[in-house]
């Protein structure tokens, strides 16, 4: 917005985004849902610490750290703003068993994930084979996905039964084709976005379409509420990916450029891939020289991988927040707009 | 523990000078030439400078001729010994290994490449024949390659054998691998190829079939026998560039360097 000052022909620009902006904060976002978030937290400790006295150290270790219950939230929020549609005046049981299934499923899949990567920490916190070693992590893991199997299947909804079952054989897939396409530097995007999908856009997804479901909402809203998290899931991961480029390794907790190091190319590595011939050398030799990892960073950031990631990353965004326009305007929706802003806001 | 030799034009002729490494100071011992006599470095009708390797000091240049003669004569045992030292814990320059690392090696190999006791290996090729074990060389299963292989978790590579047997003209090459999870431990692939002498210190192999053992293994490679075979395959021109007893070093066509060790056939 520009005006010309009276007088002299002075322009004198107004930028009406110069208003300080708090930058959005999961917290704030989740006020709205803030109730549902507590008694989940009660309801999973119980669930899963009921079993085994280890199980119970186990669940307070990994359910007792800030984890951001991102995915609980957004199925909270998208029940309450598709509620509103089908004159549904509260949550229903479904609601908030989905809601724990979903985290229970999430969860599992990050025990299993740091076994994998012989990770030590997350969340600040030891993870739960650092402490109770990889048997009691593999071993709840696997009752965390069992248990979640039979909630799931005592809600007795055979469209969301599929829609979950599919999740967790995509979380399998989904390792299987990163595992496979190590320091492959012939990815491409869409193999990426493949990738991605299995291992992160496909759990938001039939979150979303699930609240939406137990909502009794018309197909097409239940569709674009899967889209919505699709996108959502997608530009989620690669803002991730992004940042293992950009922040520092304090801020990330872990080495920058980890992902890169094992192997693993993700988007801002494909674009840059496009440009650098001396980037898939270096690749290829998996940076065995000295140096080289640092370089290859170094290369990605300079040959516009970055900010094509970024481009790609702001593309879901918007199409996630046209997904929601079929919702009525309303504090929770508003809510689900401002997510997907949350997420872009880490890489502005 | 880098190494660079250092060469004037003229030894490229006379195939190579060697120093000893000694702490900081290095000096010029001996020379061989390609008679395979041992020349002192009074004998040096050549007239060279001395020849450094690693560190420099100032005084080097002007190094006296007592000093020289106080150093031992390095052997051949001694660069040996070198040579094993630096190959350990990089499971033989396969999964990639520093540029230095390499430079060091080429380096003790081309100094026994200098005291070759077989400079003429096609005329007494009994002494190559038998069971040899890769011990280093300059191919390498990386990347991509690597990772369709399964050579990251799925599959592990155990000793690469070369059986060559005289009186067949023939040169059998067997990698072993180890599929882990599968319990088979003795999976094998076997490339059967033959050779000719094409001069008095190399020869031409050509290829002839390949196999792997067991079946299940070969359902694992199917899809990527091309791929292993572009990796190993010995075809072309091959040359013994160093001979003894019990050490091999061979060059072929394409740059590549291979160090084996004789060893008992299994």
């Amino acid at each position: 917005m520009r005006s010309v000052g009276i007088g002299q022909a002075q322009t004198v620009t107004f930028d009406l985004r110069q208003e300080s902006k708090q930058p959005i904060s999961l917290v704030n976002l989740f006020e709205l849902v803030a109730d549902d978030l507590q008694t989940l937290n009660d309801n999973l400790l119980s669930i899963v610490g009921a079993e085994n006295p280890v199980l119970i150290s186990a669940a307070e270790q990994i359910f007792g750290a800030g984890g951001k219950r991102m995915r609980p939230g957004l199925v909270f929020l998208v029940s309450h703003a598709t509620a509103e549609l089908a004159g549904l005046k509260e949550l229903t049981t479904e609601h908030r068993r989905l809601a724990e299934i979903i985290e229970m499923i999430h969860t599992a899949s990050l025990i299993h994930d740091d076994v994998l990567d012989e990770s030590d920490m997350r969340r600040g916190k030891e993870t739960v084979h650092e402490l109770f070693g990889t048997r009691v992590a593999v071993l709840a893991g696997d009752f965390m996905f069992a248990q979640a199997s039979w909630y799931l299947a005592n809600l007795e909804n055979l469209q969301v039964i599929k829609l979950i079952s599919q999740v967790i054989k995509d979380f399998a897939s989904g390792e299987i084709k990163q595992a496979s396409s190590l320091f492959d530097c012939d990815t491409k995007l869409d193999d990426y976005l493949l990738k991605s999908f299995y291992k992160t856009a496909s759990l938001v997804a039939a979150s979303t379409k699930g609240a939406a479901i137990f909502s009794r909402v018309e197909t097409d809203v239940t569709e674009q509420m899967y889209e919505f998290g699709k996108n959502l899931g997608l530009s989620f991961q690669i803002v991730d990916d992004i940042l293992d480029f950009t922040q520092s390794t304090e801020q990330l907790g872990k080495p920058a450029g980890s992902d890169l190091a094992k192997g693993n190319l993700t988007a801002p590595v494909i674009f840059a891939l496009e440009k650098e011939a001396r980037l898939r050398e270096i690749i290829e030799s998996e940076f065995c020289e000295a140096g080289s990892l640092e370089e290859a960073i170094e290369m990605v950031r300079e040959g516009g991988g970055i900010r094509r990631a970024q481009e790609l990353a702001r593309e879901k965004a918007d199409d996630a927040i046209k997904n929601l326009q079929c919702l009525p305007r309303s504090a929770f929706r508003s809510a689900l707009e401002e997510m997907v802003m949350y997420n872009l806001e880490r890489i502005d | 523990m880098t190494s660079k030799l250092i060469q004037p034009p003229s030894m490229a002729a006379s195939r190579g000078a060697i120093s000893r490494r000694a702490g900081n100071v290095k000096v010029l011992v001996s020379f061989t030439n390609s008679n395979s006599k041992t020349l002192s470095f009074s004998d040096n009708s050549f007239r060279l400078r001395p020849m450094f390797i690693g560190k420099v000091t100032e005084q080097s240049s002007a190094s006296s001729p007592n000093e020289q003669q106080e150093e031992e004569a390095i052997t051949v045992t001694q660069i040996k010994e070198e040579l094993y030292e630096a190959l350990k814990g990089i499971n033989r320059g396969i999964f990639g290994v520093t540029s230095d690392k390499k430079t060091e090696i080429e380096g003790l190999v081309k100094l026994l490449e200098c005291r070759n006791p077989t400079p003429e290996p096609t005329e007494e090729l009994d002494k190559i024949g038998g069971c040899w074990k890769l011990i280093y060389s300059t191919i390498t299963v990386l990347g991509s390659k690597r990772t369709k292989l399964g050579l990251r978790d799925f599959v592990s590579l155990g000793d690469l054998l070369q059986h060559i047997d005289i009186a067949q003209g023939k040169t059998v090459h067997v990698l072993k691998f180890d599929v882990r999870g599968l319990n088979l431990l003795d999976g094998e692939f076997r490339i059967v190829a033959s050779f000719k002498i094409s001069s008095k210190s190399s020869v031409e192999i050509t290829y002839e079939s390949s196999t792997i053992k067991p079946d299940q293994l070969m359902n694992i490679f199917r899809k990527n026998m091309d791929l292993l075979l572009g990796i190993f395959n010995p075809e072309g021109l091959f040359e013994i560039s160093y001979l003894d007893e019990d050490l091999q070093v061979g060059r072929d066509g394409k740059g590549n360097v291979f160090v084996l060790e004789r060893t008992e056939k299994p």
